[in-house]
Formats: C-alpha cells, sequence, structure tokens
C-alpha cells in the first residue's frame, strides 16, 4: 500500500480544470513505478525506492501550486509532465539523500548511485513509454471482453500460433486477427493519450 | 458469406481500425484477413511499426497480471493492510457481517468492538478462511492484527481445532522470518490469533503491481523466506500454503516474512474434503499436495520454488482455466523454461528454481535451511561479483539434476525387492554430494567435528553488555537475566558485564565488576558478581563502541576456547564502524544480540549483520516479555555447551536419510549384500552404516564387509573411529576406538533386533523413542554391539544425553527409570512428556519440583476461570484466605466484567524449591460500580500463589494500575533472584 502525498485530493480540487486533475492521477500511476523501477534499477532497495518516489511527487505537488494557466506556456499536462521528468531526473542523480536516514546501508547504496549522467534523461523517457504501455493496457482491459482479450494475449505477447489460439478459443483464424488489430490499434490510441510523458512533444 | 478475394481498400483499414464497420462488413474484412497475409501485413503496419509491435510483446509480456487476472481469480489469502477492493458482492458483504457480529460490545465509541481483550478499530481483510482485524492491546499499548477463522468454518470442529492447535504450533516458532503469532484463543467458541501490526504488502501485490523483480530481490526474498521456512520446519511444522500472497514484505525494513501458517490444512478439514473445490489458488502447490498424498517439508520447498519462478516472470509457473488443469499440470508438466520470458535471469538461480520445482520431492534439495544458505551465497556473489564467487554446490546441483530420475528408479527397484542394496548401488556420486551439502549445513560449527568441541566447561569467557535503559521493568530484567547467566558458568569460566553509568559524575562505559581491564574468572566471587549486578544502575550508553572495544581488548587476554559477547540492547546501535565486526570474528568472538522492542525498525539490520558475521544470534524480544528475556540469556550461554548435541543430532539425520532411501533405519546388526544382492555373512553396526552420511564415505569404503568385524583389516579401523563417537565427557582411561554411543537392540527398541526398524513401527511416535543413547558402557566402534536391555548408566557426573527418533536431542540429569523404559520402546504404546534439550527449562524439569512449579500458572488459570463460571466451590478448593472466601468469589464476575481472563505471566520464586508465585493477568476494565477508590478503572489482577504441600493456593489477589502491578513484579523478581517465568500454557 502506497502513500500518496496527503495533498493529493486538495490538490485535484486545486487544479480546478477536470481534465488536468485526471492527468495528474494518470501521470501518478505511470510516473511513481518508473521512479521506483529506475531506482531500484540504480541499487536502491524498493523501500528506499519507494520514499524516494513520495520525495519526487511531493516536490512536484508543491510546484503544481505555482502553476499559473497562460496561453504562451505550455498546457499542464505538459507542463506537468516535465517538471516531473525533471524532478525524477534530479532525484536519481543526486548524490545524496535530503535527509540522513540512520541506516548505514541506505547511505551505502545513496552513495554507489552513479554520478549525474546524460543517460538518465534518455532512460527515463524510455522508462516511462514502456509503463506507459503497461497502463494502458490497465486502462483499456475492460473494454474487451475476455476472449478477445485472450486472443490478443496469447498471440501478441506469448507468442502462441494463430491456429492454436483459434483451435481452443473455437474461433476461426480471422477472428484471432481482428482481436490482435482491434486491441492493439486501441493500445496504440491509449498510449498516445499520454505521449507527453514518453515523448517531448512541443 | 465467402471470404472476398477483393484486398482491403485503405478506407476499410481506416474503418477497421477507428471501429467504424458494420457487421457485414466487419465479417467480411475479418473472412479476407483470415487468408490474406498482405492485407495483414497493411493492417499491422497501419496500427504500427515492426518496433512498435515487439515492444508491447516484451513489454507486456512481464506485465502478466493483466492476464493471470483474466484466467483465474487472485488468491484468497489475506494480508494485513490490503482490504480486498473486491469484497464488496453480496455473499462477501453477507459474510464480513457475520464475522462483525461476533464481535463484542466495547465502551469506546472509536472502536467497532471488542474481541477478548482487544479493541477492535477495524476489519483489514478477508480470505477465503478467516478475516483479519486490526486491533489495540490496552495491556502492551500496540497494535495487532487479530486473524480470526470465519464463523461458518468454526462450526467444523476439526478445522476449529487445527487452526488453534497449528496456531500455537507457529506461536513456538520465534523467528525473525515468520510473521509472529503472540497468543492463540477463542472468542465465542471461534479460534483467533494476535499478531503484530506491520505495515506492509504481500508480495503477490507487489508482483501484481511491478511484475518480475529483479535478480537481488529474488535471492533475498527467496533466502529470507526460505529462512523463515527453515525455522518452522525445525519445530516439525510444515507451511503448506506457501505463495506470494502468503509472504509479506515489511514497508519499512527489506524483511520478509511468512503468514497464514497451517491455515490451509484447517482448511482442509472443512471445505476440501467436504465440498470437494479448493480454497484459494492452487497454482503453487507441489505435486503430492495436488495428488492429495502426504506432505513433508519439501512440499514447502516445491512451493519456494514456484514463487521464485513467479518473481522472475510475474506470474505463476502454471497457469489455467480451471483448477484441476492446473493440479494436472503441477504433476504432469514442466513449466515454460524462466529464459524464454526473462531473458535478464541467470542460468545458476533457473537451475536452483527447477531444483526446488522437482516432481519427485527426493530431487529437491534436503532442507530449506540449506536453500537458504545456497540463495545467501547467491546474494553475495550478486553483489559483489568480483569479490565473492557463486557457490561451488551450483556446479554440483547440475549434476545432480541429471543423475536423479536414474537413481530414483534404482531406488524404487530395490525398494520393491524389499533389499538392503542402497550401500552398493543406492549412493550415486550426487547423492553423496547431496549427504556432503546436508553435513555442512548442520550448523557454523560442522567443519570442526573433532575432539575440541568438546569443550571442557570452564573453557569459556562470557561478557554481558547491559544497554536496555528505558525497559519498563528499570534493570529488574538485566539483572535476572544477569544473575541466571551466572548459574550457569563455573567456577572457571570467565565473565564480565558492561555497564554505563548516566547517574553519578562519572558517566562512563565500565565493567560492573572485577578490576576493570580484564575478564574475571568466577572462582568463589559468584556472589560478589551478583551482588554488583544487583546493585547497578546501567544506564543509556551514548554509543555502543567503547564498550564492544572494551569486550574485545578483555576477551583478547583470557585464553579460552569460547567466547561469547551478549549484547542486551533496546536502542539504537550507534556504532558505524564496520571494522568492529572484522575484530570480534579475527578473534574468535561470537556476538550474540537480544534487542528488546526496538521503535525504528531499519535499525535492526545493523545488529543482526553483527550476529550473523561472528557466527551469533540475533534474537528479537518485547520487553514486556521479561521471562523471554533471561530464557533467550540461558539459550546463548548452553548453546555454548551444545555443541555435542550437533553431533548426536547429525547420527538422526543420517538415520533418516538412510530411511529415505531404504525404507528403513538401520539396525544394530546389519547384514551387507554383495553384487549379487546376495547377504554377506557377517553382521556389522548402524555405526558402520551412517558413515557416508557424516562425512565419513571413505573409512566406510576401507571397512570390509565380506569379514566380520574383528578381522585383522577392519580392527585396523577401530583406531579411525570419527571422533564425535566418543563423548565429550568419556573417561579418560576409556579404550581408543571405543565409542559410548549405543541404541537399543531389544524386541521394541529402537534398533529392534532385525536389521533395521522402519518409521511405522515406531508406533509410539519418533518424538518419545530413542534411537541412540550416551552411556558409561563402551564398546569398539565397528563392533555390530548395542543395549540389550533398558538398564542405561550415564556417564558419571553428566546427564543422560540421549538423541530421539525425531532427531532431537535430550537429556536427563536424573534418570527417572519409569520414563526412560518408555522411551525406548517404540511401541510401548504410552504417553511420555518429554522436553526437547534445547528448551533451557527442561534442566529444570528434572529436579522433583519440576511438576510442582509449572503446575502454578494452571493453578490460578483455573481458579479465575471456576470463579468466572460462578463454580465456588472448585475455586474455593484452589485458594486460601480471602481468595477462598465464597463471598469474594462471587463477585468476581461481576468486579472483573469480563467472560474470560487470560493469566499472562507466572512467575516462581525458585524452580528448584518452589514456595510463591506471582501471577498477573491481562489488563481489565472495572466497571462503573467496581472502579477503584481514585476512579481508576483500568489496570491488572495479580494474584499471588503459595505452596503448600505440593500444592498451589492462590492466597491473594489485588487489582493493581499498570505501575503498580509493575511495581509489584519488580518486588517480587528482586526478592527471588533465582524467579524464572512460566511459559505459557499450551491450550487447545
Amino acid at each position: 500500500m502506497h502513500h500518496w502525498p496527503e495533498t493529493n485530493e486538495s490538490l485535484i480540487l486545486r487544479v480546478k480544470d477536470p481534465a488536468d486533475a485526471a492527468s495528474w492521477s494518470d501521470f501518478l500511476s505511470i510516473y511513481r513505478p518508473v521512479v521506483v523501477r529506475m531506482a531500484c534499477g540504480r541499487g536502491l532497495q524498493h523501500a528506499d525506492a519507494d520514499d524516494l518516489a513520495q520525495q519526487v511527487f511531493l516536490s512536484v505537488a508543491k510546484a503544481i501550486e505555482t502553476w499559473e494557466p497562460d496561453s504562451r506556456q505550455p498546457p499542464f499536462r505538459v507542463w506537468l509532465s516535465r517538471i516531473t521528468r525533471n524532478a525524477i531526473v534530479n532525484a536519481l542523480t543526486r548524490g545524496k539523500p535530503d535527509a540522513p536516514s540512520g541506516s548505514t546501508s541506505v547511505q551505502e547504496m545513496l552513495r554507489e548511485l552513479p554520478e549525474r549522467n546524460d543517460e538518465t534523461p534518455r532512460q527515463l523517457m524510455e522508462e516511462s513509454r514502456r509503463e506507459a504501455m503497461r497502463w494502458a493496457s490497465d486502462e483499456i482491459r475492460s473494454e474487451f471482453s475476455e476472449v478477445t482479450w485472450a486472443m490478443f494475449w496469447l498471440t501478441s505477447i506469448e507468442g502462441e500460433s494463430v491456429a492454436e489460439v483459434a483451435r481452443r478459443q473455437s474461433k476461426t483464424p480471422g477472428a484471432v486477427y481482428m482481436a490482435r488489430f482491434r486491441v492493439m490499434q486501441r493500445l496504440k490510441e491509449k498510449v498516445l493519450e499520454v505521449s507527453e510523458v514518453w515523448s517531448d512533444v512541443k | 458469406m465467402k471470404p472476398s478475394t477483393e484486398c482491403l481498400e485503405a478506407s476499410q483499414v481506416d474503418s477497421l481500425l477507428l471501429g467504424n464497420l458494420t457487421p457485414e462488413e466487419y465479417q467480411a474484412v475479418q473472412d479476407h484477413l483470415e487468408s490474406c497475409e498482405t492485407c495483414r501485413t497493411r493492417v499491422e503496419t497501419t496500427i504500427g511499426p515492426e518496433q512498435w509491435w515487439s515492444d508491447v510483446q516484451s513489454v507486456l509480456r512481464s506485465h502478466s497480471s493483466l492476464h493471470a487476472a483474466a484466467s483465474l481469480r487472485a488468491a484468497g489469502g489475506f494480508r494485513v493492510e490490503e482490504v480486498n477492493a473486491d469484497a464488496a458482492s453480496l455473499g462477501e458483504t453477507r459474510l464480513r457481517e457475520s464475522v462483525l457480529d461476533l464481535l463484542g460490545p466495547t465502551d469506546d465509541p472509536n472502536m467497532l468492538g471488542r474481541i477478548g481483550s482487544y479493541e477492535i478499530i477495524g476489519l483489514l481483510g478477508q480470505g477465503g478462511m478467516g478475516a483479519v482485524f486490526k486491533g489495540f492491546d490496552r495491556s502492551l499499548n500496540r497494535f495487532v492484527a487479530i486473524k480470526m477463522l470465519l464463523p461458518h468454518l468454526a462450526a467444523s470442529g476439526a478445522a476449529r481445532k487445527r487452526f488453534a492447535r497449528e496456531g500455537q504450533a507457529v506461536a513456538a516458532v520465534v523467528d525473525d522470518h515468520v510473521m509472529a503469532i503472540h497468543c492463540v484463543d477463542e472468542w465465542r467458541g471461534v479460534p483467533y490469533l494476535v499478531m503484530t501490526y506491520t505495515r506492509g504488502c504481500s508480495l503477490q501485490k507487489r508482483l501484481s503491481g511491478n511484475g518480475p523483480l529483479r535478480v537481488r530481490e529474488i535471492l533475498r526474498i527467496g533466502m529470507q523466506a526460505a529462512r523463515g521456512l527453515a525455522a518452522a520446519h525445525a519445530q516439525g511444522i510444515v507451511h503448506r500454503d506457501i505463495k506470494p500472497a502468503n509472504i509479506f514484505l515489511d514497508q519499512n525494513v527489506e524483511r520478509v516474512q511468512l503468514m497464514d501458517f497451517g491455515l490451509a490444512r484447517a482448511v482442509d478439514d472443512a471445505s476440501l474434503t467436504r465440498s470437494g473445490t479448493l480454497a484459494g489458488t492452487p497454482q503453487y502447490m507441489s505435486p503430492e499436495q495436488a495428488r492429495a498424498e502426504t506432505v513433508d517439508h519439501r512440499s514447502d520447498l516445491f512451493s519456494l520454488g514456484s514463487v521464485m519462478y513467479a518473481m522472475c516472470t510475474g506470474h505463476a509457473p502454471f497457469r489455467a482455466e480451471s483448477s484441476y488443469s492446473i493440479l494436472r499440470m503441477i504433476t504432469d508438466k514442466e513449466p515454460r523454461p524462466i529464459p524464454e520470458i526473462n531473458s535478464d535471469i541467470p542460468e545458476w538461480l533457473c537451475t536452483i528454481i527447477s531444483k526446488l520445482m522437482a516432481k519427485q520431492a527426493s530431487d529437491r534439495f534436503g532442507s530449506a535451511q540449506e536453500v537458504a544458505r545456497l540463495l545467501e551465497d547467491c546474494l553475495a556473489h550478486v553483489q559483489q561479483p568480483t569479490v565473492k564467487k557463486l557457490p561451488d554446490s551450483l556446479i554440483q546441483h547440475h549434476l545432480l539434476a541429471t543423475v536423479s530420475p536414474r537413481r530414483a528408479g534404482l531406488m524404487k527397484r530395490f525398494k520393491g525387492l524389499g533389499i538392503r542394496s542402497w550401500l552398493l548401488a543406492g549412493i550415486s556420486v550426487a547423492a553423496i554430494m547431496l549427504i556432503a551439502m546436508m553435513l555442512q549445513d548442520n550448523g557454523p560449527n560442522s567443519n570442526e567435528l573433532k575432539n575440541d568441541e568438546a569443550k571442557a566447561a570452564s573453557d569459556c569467557a562470557v561478557v554481558m553488555v547491559m544497554h536496555p535503559a528505558e525497559l519498563r521493568n528499570g534493570n529488574t530484567i538485566q539483572r535476572a537475566a544477569a544473575a541466571k547467566t551466572l548459574q550457569l558458568l563455573t567456577a572457571d569460566d570467565y565473565c564480565g558485564i558492561l555497564g554505563y553509568y548516566s547517574v553519578s559524575a562519572k558517566t562512563d562505559t565500565y565493567w560492573l565488576w572485577g578490576d576493570g581491564t580484564a575478564l574475571q574468572k568466577i572462582g568463589e566471587d559468584r556472589d560478589k558478581m551478583r551482588a554488583a549486578i544487583a546493585e547497578s544502575s546501567t544506564g543509556d550508553f551514548p554509543t555502543l563502541e567503547p564498550a564492544f572495544n572494551m569486550a574485545v581488548d578483555a576477551f583478547q587476554k583470557v585464553n579460552t576456547k569460547q567466547k561469547l559477547m551478549i549484547v542486551f540492547t533496546d536502542g539504537t546501535p550507534l556504532f558505524v564502524d564496520a571494522t568492529l565486526i572484522d575484530r570480534f570474528r579475527d578473534a574468535g568472538i561470537k556476538v550474540s544480540v537480544i534487542h528488546v522492542d526496538v521503535l525504528r525498525i531499519k535499525e535492526r539490520p545493523l545488529l543482526k549483520r553483527l550476529a550473523d558475521e561472528t557466527g551469533g544470534t540475533y534474537h528479537y524480544a518485547l520487553a514486556s516479555q521479561a521471562n523471554v528475556v533471561d530464557t533467550l540469556f540461558v539459550r546463548e550461554v548452553q548453546s555454548l555447551r551444545s555443541n555435542s548435541n550437533a553431533a548426536l543430532q547429525k547420527i538422526a539425520v543420517a538415520f533418516h536419510m538412510i530411511h529415505d532411501k531404504v525404507g528403513s533405519f538401520p539396525g544394530s546388526r546389519m547384514k551387507h549384500l554383495d553384487r549379487q544382492e546376495n547377504e554377506f555373512e557377517h553382521p556389522y553396526s548402524w555405526r558402520v552404516a551412517i558413515l557416508p552420511y557424516i562425512g565419513q564415505q571413505e573409512l566406510f569404503d576401507k571397512y570390509r564387509f565380506d569379514e566380520p568385524w574383528d578381522s585383522d583389516n577392519n580392527l585396523a579401523l577401530l583406531s579411525e573411529m570419527p571422533e564425535f563417537y566418543r563423548s565429550p565427557h568419556a573417561p579418560r582411561d576409556q579404550r581408543p576406538g571405543n565409542t559410548n554411543l549405543l541404541g537399543f537392540a531389544t524386541e521394541q527398541g529402537g534398533l529392534g533386533l532385525k536389521g533395521g526398524e522402519t518409521m511405522s513401527s515406531f508406533t509410539d511416535g519418533t518424538s518419545n523413542t530413542i534411537l541412540i543413547v550416551e552411556t558409561a558402557h563402551s564398546v569398539p566402534w565397528t563392533k555390530p554391539e548395542d543395549l540389550t536391555e533398558s538398564k542405561v548408566e550415564p556417564i558419571a557426573g553428566h546427564p543422560l544425553r540421549f538423541v530421539l527418533a525425531d532427531g532431537s536431542v535430550g537429556e536427563m540429569n536424573s534418570i527417572d527409570t519409569d520414563n526412560l523404559e518408555k522411551m525406548i520402546t517404540r511401541n510401548g504404546g504410552e504417553v511420555i512428556r518429554i522436553e526437547p534439550a534445547d528448551n533451557p527449562k527442561a534442566v529444570d524439569e528434572s529436579n522433583a519440583h519440576a511438576i510442582d512449579h509449572r503446575s502454578a500458572r494452571s493453578v490460578v488459570e483455573a481458579y479465575i476461570e471456576l470463579a468466572l463460571a460462578g463454580d465456588i466451590a472448585k475455586a474455593a478448593a484452589l485458594s486460601k484466605n480471602s481468595p477462598a472466601d465464597p463471598k469474594q468469589i462471587a463477585e468476581i464476575p461481576e468486579f472483573l466484567n469480563v467472560q474470560r481472563l487470560k493469566i499472562q505471566t507466572v512467575y516462581v520464586n525458585d524452580p528448584a524449591k518452589p514456595t510463591r508465585a506471582l501471577a498477573t493477568s491481562a489488563a481489565v476494565k472495572l466497571d462503573e460500580e467496581h472502579k477503584q477508590p481514585d476512579g481508576q478503572r483500568d489496570g491488572f489482577m495479580v494474584f499471588g500463589l503459595e505452596l503448600t504441600d505440593d500444592k498451589w493456593f492462590v492466597i491473594d489477589i489485588d487489582f493493581e494500575s499498570e505501575s503498580g502491578a509493575e511495581k509489584e513484579l519488580q518486588r517480587f523478581l528482586e526478592a527471588n533472584p533465582k524467579s524464572i517465568g512460566l511459559p505459557p500454557s499450551p491450550k487447545n
């Protein structure tokens, strides 16, 4: 059970535009696993990675207060995505934690963090794109029937043959192809909805 | 409609992807696509380039929770802090209400209700077997998780009993990696368990949220889970339901805990057999469970393997639409190779997992302990690949995996013929390696299995570092612990106690006793030392480092073979210098830590590391469990002396390994088979037979089975007797080559009269039957001779040590002929109660008043139960003075305002000469009418007991506030330095 900034709800209230509020929660659900994964990838233990994620989003939450709608500025989603990414890169490449954690092992771990390098932003983009795919697949899962989903999953993801899957599901191969295309198209649309998180649009 | 041969127009492709096709068009497009690859490729590339498709595949392949959720409902386990979101369905709501109906009324408007003496704050979760509440324990001022069997299951007597019994069994497992059960009780006929309340989530949740884990995490979680299993298995408990949902990951520390022990078993009784359906998921079951065969600890190893598979791949190894298909897959199919799903997993890890998941239990690892150690070594390798090599044994496991099927086939054949051919053919190279690995496993001292493990009792030095400043009972606990430790040491031992002055102007670390620079021999100064402890007022060390350095310096000035430092602390270990650990290790000092009431749980790993790396033990206890603390001290000191028990234990392990192989234990006079499976005429001893299993293959190979034991060749082996066959206490003039370890070669004895007995002939139970004893009588070790009558003499001046057929080691100080006789027979049909040797209380057991001091608890418990039930006459018979007054007894139920009162601690003044005892109850709340003059309503009952004519009587009852009860206890402990706390009585 993860602890989100307590301000989460009031924050959403503050961000008046419902579309913006939705962006915030979408971003949380995508970026949070990204931070945790990347932090773990840098040798942090899971609990510490969670802490780090919390720090990142607290700082982002604070930053949101300063955001003013302005036609010259990028839209909220793009802006939010940008500052979130910056916060993540900062957190991940920072040599020392903000506060002493009391346990030497954590400090040792943090000391092992690599020096700031230019790889991090690229990795972040890549990891965010992957996370967006996972997120999108969760999001669209309920839009399809069990059978359709299974036909898509077994062929496109698990790599089973169309003929075999069709036989097992008692469907025609054509139906299996259609299922694959429909789900994959929808998946792509969903991923593009949050393209800000993994590409530098505008 | 016939498939159109016309290829799709661009607009059709767009419509397809936009979802704008009419049903007719849709069908036509579908039919066309089925036969036209060109169009399929066009649609595909319109959706996304090849890269997109392969990216999605690689990303989502490890994100399998979706698919798993599609075909299989998540497991029904419950876990702390995870409220089941699906629980909203009608059926479950109803169930939940029935659980809530069970709660008793509470005075506190913020609470949901009450279970026993616990206030219930909320429902944490609910599974197929029970509900978990968050509760508050007023007496200890802490939150607890209370797990209650579902009422409809509680209606099944068997399920209920098992729930309670298994709970009690697990309560006996004290291990960092087993979620502690504080108490097992019943509330309105429904049993419940009280556990530590911890924030965190289950591994299941982590897997669903994050997909596959990294190798390091897999090893860490796998290792800790294996440790938890090892601790449970050591107590004879098989978990039977290891799965990610039952592996709890602490939110604050990187600690893994097993939970839901034995509940699966409780559920079998009620639901599995009755309805024929499975509770929960069978995905992690072992093949033997899937076939509903009897299971042993190796079943858990299979499940552990499946869990590790899931950590590697993000999903369970076997998945199918129905439980039945999963069961079939578990028994018949190999899971998809891990590298096909996650190429990041190294081959050696896959090898470990597939060995764990061997279909034949005998092809898996020997013990969870072994797995834990192996994974630990692997983890060290992953963390420091350049420094730590991958364990060599992994290569051997490879070998085993390839040899085992053949071996299994051979064994089956020999078993079928009912002959003992294992000596010739059964032991393949691989099996011997396995044995060697198991033997390595038997404790840190196994490679020193030489005579020097038989330390003379005088050969040890013990330093106690006393740190707890904020214990609620002041210094009482540490004083009692130190005094008890002192009792166990001999005059030739060295002992020192380090404390910290914080009262006077002198604020420094200092030795409580002695000249302040070195350890002192106890000699005649035992009383002086005890006084020094009693007068001490140790304070809070600002840092442990000076004390640790002083201890090392002092240790280095004495020349003893065993060095033990016991650190008793409730605080933050502020030392950070890792070289200090090296100092301890280099000086051969074992450091054991007794850590109480750690507030910030992150502080534990450091002290644990100190203990782990110096060969000591890390214990975690609650300060309120004062009797646990001194028990731990005693256990630590006793461990200095128990190395020779490890030798005895090895014999039992060897007996069991042989039983596993050939279906029976070795006997007193065994017959060897030649290659044509003809028996040689000369019998040989079990002591020869077990050689390959105690790391003595070479010696075994030298023995000539075609000659009698006293042939020239075989006699020459007498001088090569494995050293632990000779008792460390053997008289100096005992002939070399003679052993003190003998079995009972009698009709009903453990060795029997034939070639060896089967486990099933131990109808008294293996834990009740002696396999081997250490006797004053000695025989040449190769001679096929054992005891032929039940008369046994222990080695003069030492207790009679024995190893039971279940592998536990015990001892008797004074021989209770009657009991001993019963223990010698394996099928006498008697009931015997034996305390295992590693229970320090067993030492007390031997004295004449053993039963008496222990029954203090049952008397006070019976008294209060009878009083609450209104059985005045019976209660009066258990009491004297005012507690015996019928009028007062009659008032008790009203006064106490509870239906049942739990007796928490019971202290007896002196187990050797018990006369008085003090008992305290769980917290009670008096009703308005009976409140104390000062308005006090919260507090504890304090009972005084007295032993008269070998019977305990309740002579005093008081209601005390919390601090009053503490003071009372403190006074009692100080007045009676030899007092001991009695363990909770097992209740059903």
